[in-house]
């Protein structure tokens, strides 16, 4: 693709090749727990069923805004906002900022309540800071809050674990490039398949055909992942330091361009559910989420969020007047008129999440995750490949394939975790737990004089295909429940593990073991491909 | 409409990357597939596989654009990590698994016949006995086809045969690869091609 000479390439693949291996299991981890973190909602409904109801907020919500905004300390209605959890509940927090004691951050300190969507009676609530709530809170969310946490910060407390995924995700922008540079006849070898199946070029064939179609999603992935771990952990903090003295607060509300209420005459909201209808008319959608600043003076605004409309890929959000809901206009992401910066900021969110469009937009993206984890693993697979004369590399090979099988069967046992505890434990701190120990024996099924492949697979099928079955006998939501509710993601996640684990129990090679005498070349000539000096 | 025309765009784009793939010479000489002597449709394949994305983009639909050029990306490594051997054995088992159900299908004659001709001489039985008297208890057990007649056993030779042929050419490509390969230095990226 790009001409280089020789001692270049070798240069470009030694950055390639120890980048990807140091950093090869840590970018693994983030990259798989992404891509499973792309359904992070349709796990949440999975694992604690509850009744979902349509998406967005449909329901009446003025009379019970009304009844607990009268028995709330007047300094929490600063800032409220309402959405919807995925257990069909509405969230309605209400709350102002102020320095937490136990972190010396400013958090956001009031009360939160889940709503019941049918009466608008108060299920559960809470008084204090937002963190400590959101700790008290976490029991059922605990399983898709866990693969979310460990996807955006490998379980590392802030701000470091975001650093790292920022680094990780510039290694594999940087691996992507190299590899581009490396690879003189992408075009070329973009239909080469493997040719046998053991021989080192045969791991190159797979590891650079993956990577060639990867390439383009995977660079993007890459930095939308890097510019939000970075924009979280340093970008704003920096910025808040140098042009808002360090006030955090202030500086998000001047970027994402909130106001505080110019006028602060006492005057009551307008009917809130007559905004939600008339907002709802405009985009089409009912919104996913409403912002209240000012609650009970003059100056009030209403901001609905919409999610994308059919075919779009950014959400609506438009503004009304809260004292006599009149229509302000449609804003931007960032600040208050629209801007190019503010449109490139708006475009990461869709395009690293790839929740734009529904489960469709979902599994494409599912399926970009899964490609890039099989190139992180093949790349590493290789590298070693090429050193397995050393015992230390061998020794490092054993670890790849732990870690390739480890990962996913750690993460099922961070939900049957999760599925234990939730009727009378502590999921929050469980499911992690169950996380460390599956992966902890992990480890011990890959000990063994053996290859552990074999033995991996049948523990990750039969465990698939005990998951449903564990769900089920805790009390999670049964067929016919979900059914009955509309809840397609309970049957399609279990029907998912129980095919996966079917297909990996009784096909453990849908093509066959083939030796691949076939195509007798000699493994070196694997490393000359790409170590050539340019033409 | 984005979920719909998403999938009828990829299968479109599909069918075209797999006919490059099929036909790509570099992915032929590397398998030591014969050189292709038919005219290779190229630039055909190349709008097919790139004008359904064109085609969402004139409807307007970006979420289906963002979507297909995601998941293309997928699909073509997908098609191209499918080397004519998986080809070949996915061939071989499909003509198995279809020589199999043949012959489940013929083995399943018989009664299918038997169970036709109960219902048929149950109908017939009580047309002559009048429908309004027939019971359940009344119903004669009917006399089941006691010899096989010519037609299944025809069926349930040509089965067998289909699932020979199969096994035959599961073993074929093997054998012939194992002699005919070695020989021919093959597209290496640095001097070939």
């Amino acid at each position: 693709m790009i001409a280089l000479d020789q001692a270049r390439t070798k240069r470009l693949t030694a950055i390639h090749g120890w980048s990807g291996t140091i950093l090869g299991v840590l970018l693994y981890v983030v990259v798989l727990t992404g891509a499973v973190a792309v359904f992070a909602e349709e796990i949440g409904v999975w694992s604690q069923g509850g009744t979902r109801s349509a998406n967005g907020i449909t329901e009446l919500i003025d009379r019970p805004l009304r009844d607990i905004a009268r028995e709330t300390d007047p300094r929490a209605l600063e800032e409220i906002s309402i959405s919807k959890r995925t257990d069909g509940a509405i969230r309605l927090s209400l709350h102002t900022h102020a320095e937490n004691p136990a972190t010396g951050e400013s958090d956001e300190f009031g009360a939160l309540y889940y709503l019941d969507p049918q009466t608008g009676e108060p299920l559960r609530q809470w008084e204090g800071f937002s963190s400590e709530m959101r700790r008290d809170d976490g029991g059922r969310i605990a399983l898709e809050r866990f693969l979310i946490d460990l996807h955006v910060q490998l379980y590392v407390p802030a701000p470091w674990g975001l650093i790292l995924t920022g680094i990780l995700g510039l290694a594999i922008m940087v691996a992507s490039v190299s590899g581009l540079m490396m690879h003189r006849h992408l075009i070329r070898d973009a239909f080469l398949p493997a040719r046998g199946n053991q021989r080192l070029v045969s791991a190159r064939d797979r590891h650079v055909l993956a990577s060639t179609w990867s390439l383009p999603f995977g660079f993007l992935l890459a930095f939308t992942g890097a510019f939000f771990s970075f924009a979280i952990s340093l970008g704003l903090p920096i910025v808040a330091m140098v042009a808002f003295g360090g006030d955090q607060q202030e500086m998000v509300e001047q970027v994402i361009g909130i106001e505080a209420p110019a006028d602060k005459t006492p005057a009551p909201l307008a009917s809130l559910d007559y905004i939600l209808a008339e907002s709802t008319e405009r985009v089409g959608t009912p919104p996913v989420s409403v912002a209240i600043a000012g609650y009970g003076t003059a100056g009030a605004t209403v901001t609905l969020f919409h999610p994308p409309d059919n075919g779009a890929l950014l959400g609506t959000t438009l503004m009304f007047s809260g004292a006599d809901r009149s229509f302000l206009g449609e804003k931007p992401a960032l600040c208050t008129v629209p801007s190019a910066g503010s449109a490139v900021v708006s475009l990461m969110g869709p395009l690293h999440f790839g929740n734009f469009a529904g489960l469709t937009s979902k599994i494409a993206w599912l399926a970009l995750g899964a490609a890039m984890s099989y190139v992180v693993i093949s790349g590493m697979h290789m590298w070693v490949r090429r050193r397995e004369d050393q015992a230390v590399w061998r020794r490092f090979a054993w670890a790849i394939t732990i870690s390739a099988w480890g990962l996913p069967l750690a993460m099922l046992g961070s939900a049957a975790a999760f599925f234990l505890t939730l009727p009378a434990g502590d999921p929050t701190f469980w499911t992690p737990m169950g996380f460390l120990i599956a992966a902890i024996a992990a480890i011990f099924v890959g000990l063994g004089p053996q290859d552990p492949s074999d033995r991996f697979r049948v523990v990750f099928a039969v465990s698939c295909l005990a998951l449903p079955l564990l769900r089920h006998l805790t009390g999670g939501t049964a067929w016919s429940d979900a059914l009955a509710g509309g809840q397609v993601e309970v049957i399609s996640i279990d029907l998912l593990l129980l095919a996966l684990g079917a297909v990996l129990l009784w096909q453990p090679n849908p093509f066959g073991r083939r030796e691949d005498g076939e195509h007798r070349r000699s493994d070196q000539r694997g490393d000359e491909i790409v170590l050539e000096p340019a033409e | 409409m984005t979920g719909p025309l998403t999938i009828l765009a990829l299968i479109l784009s599909g069918i075209g990357l797999a006919y490059l793939a099929v036909t790509d010479p570099k992915r032929r000489r590397a398998f030591a597939q014969p050189v292709l002597e038919r005219r290779r449709w190229k630039l055909v394949a190349r709008l097919l596989v790139f004008l359904p994305g064109f085609g969402l983009a004139f409807l307007g639909d970006v979420a289906a654009v963002i979507i297909w050029l995601g998941a293309i990306t997928v699909l073509g490594w997908g098609i191209a990590a499918l080397s004519p051997l998986h080809i070949d054995a996915l061939k071989s088992k499909s003509r198995e698994a279809a020589g199999n159900y043949a012959m489940r299908l013929a083995g399943l004659a018989t009664p299918l016949r038997a169970a036709a001709g109960v219902v048929l001489g149950s109908l017939s039985w009580a047309l002559s006995k009048g429908v309004e008297r027939v019971t359940p208890g009344q119903v004669p057990v009917l006399v089941l086809p006691s010899r096989r007649g010519d037609s299944a056993r025809i069926a349930e030779l040509e089965a067998r045969v289909v699932a020979l042929e199969a096994a035959l050419a599961d073993l074929a490509p093997a054998t012939e690869i194992a002699v005919e390969m070695p020989a021919p230095p093959l597209a290496l990226a640095g001097n070939a091609s």
